[in-house]
């Protein structure tokens, strides 16, 4: 027989009356015996010391790291996110907001990547003077446009904005060519839509 | 419900709230239980990365299964069975590619600069003492207290994750905790230490 075989059966229910996890039936049994059993109040000593030991040792571990939040994320965002059908562009005040929803929208998604790099191979210009209102400083020669993914750290969803910085030469004819190859309606006549595969 | 409100919503509301695909409501649940599973996970498998490789999965898992539960047990106990079979997996790849594990110097956190210098740096050495002499346990007897002594979860819990009789779970964390002591004097740690 192995030294550590409890002598009472009650024994094996010291840590659940240490952790209050018995039923009242087995709390009141083990009560009514540790009142005349000195081994189990010695067990029951020596189980709350190695509970509290333990716990300690444990919860002065390391977390994980907060890339597995972010992996995890992602994979359930990927996976939830159709990508959008259809995209609209309107061009009115408030039109810069609704880019900002698009490219947004846009940079969720797989083929994010590829947009990216369309908007840095493609030397299209966005126009200046629309953000700055009518009358804004409209240039001759025509720049490169920059691009950024910067990633948000917003807990619930991971979220891509792109930046996208205007050289003040950009001609409106610029932020038309660009729209243009991304594949919306050249046309000035409001809303401009582009069908994203 | 109110999305501002989620820390003091149960459980179970939150992973209600998960259905269909509410990602805010499931980084809600996530953090709350991220910490504890990975814990948990580190008790078994004794190795940071692969820890925090089968966390993820454990995650997507309880993600994919949140229309199968079906709230005849508690949710803490869902998750540590979806953790526990993880875990199992992970270890037997782990075996079958023999990596090895985190040293054990390096899973605590830092000191942190208290009142008591002396006694911090006391409390830090017992507890890594304590987590070298855990991390002998078998990976039974270590899971096990785990479950019953940093978890706090009840004898019929512990048997409806692992699939054990409640008898083999009373008698295995009684020969845990003898192992543990066992343990504990080898590493030099003594009551008087604890
Ligand atoms: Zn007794």
């Amino acid at each position: 027989m192995a030294p550590e075989q409890p002598i009472h059966a009650e024994a094996t229910l010291l840590s659940g009356y240490a952790t209050r996890t018995l039923t009242e039936e087995e709390r009141q049994h083990i009560e009514q015996h540790l009142k005349t059993c000195s081994a189990c109040r010695q067990e029951l000593q020596e189980v709350t010391a190695m509970q509290a030991a333990l716990k300690t040792a444990i919860h002065q571990r390391k977390g994980p790291s907060p890339a597995a939040f972010a992996k995890v994320m992602n994979r359930i965002h990927e996976e939830t996110q159709p990508a959008p059908r259809e995209i609209k562009l309107g061009v009115n005040p408030a039109w810069w907001e609704r880019m900002e929803h698009v490219f947004r929208s846009m940079f969720e998604v797989r083929w994010a990547p590829m947009l990216a790099s369309f908007l840095i191979i493609g030397q299209a210009a966005l126009l200046l003077s629309v953000l700055s209102g009518p009358g804004g400083q409209v240039g001759t020669q025509p720049g490169p446009v920059y691009d950024r993914g910067i990633p948000q750290g917003t807990p619930a969803i991971p979220l891509i904005t792109l930046q996208v910085s205007f050289v003040e030469t950009a001609q409106e004819i610029h932020l038309r060519g660009l729209l243009h190859e991304l594949g919306a309606g050249s046309s000035m006549a409001q809303p401009w839509t582009a069908d994203i595969p | 419900m109110d999305t501002t409100n989620w820390q003091d919503v149960t459980d179970l509301d939150l992973l209600k709230a998960c259905i269909p695909d509410n990602e805010d409501a499931f980084a809600v649940l996530y953090q709350r239980y991220e910490k504890r599973v990975f814990q948990y996970l580190m008790t078994v498998v004794n190795d940071a990365a692969l820890a925090e490789e089968i966390l993820v999965e454990v995650m997507l898992a309880i993600w994919k299964g949140l229309k199968t539960f079906q709230g005849q047990s508690k949710v803490s106990t869902w998750i540590f069975g979806i953790a526990h079979h993880k875990a199992v997996d992970g270890i037997r790849k782990a075996t079958s590619q023999q990596r090895g594990g985190t040293p054990l110097d390096d899973i605590l956190e830092s000191v942190e600069s208290g009142h008591n210098p002396l006694q911090d740096a006391h409390r830090h050495r017992t507890a890594e003492l304590t987590n070298q002499a855990i991390a002998t346990l078998s990976i039974d007897h270590r899971e096990i207290l785990h479950m019953a002594f940093f978890e706090e979860l009840s004898y019929p819990e512990i048997a409806e994750l692992l699939h054990i009789p409640v008898n083999t779970v009373k008698t295995r964390v009684y020969y845990a905790k003898q192992q543990l002591k066992k343990s504990l004097q080898h590493q030099g740690v003594t009551e008087e230490m604890l």
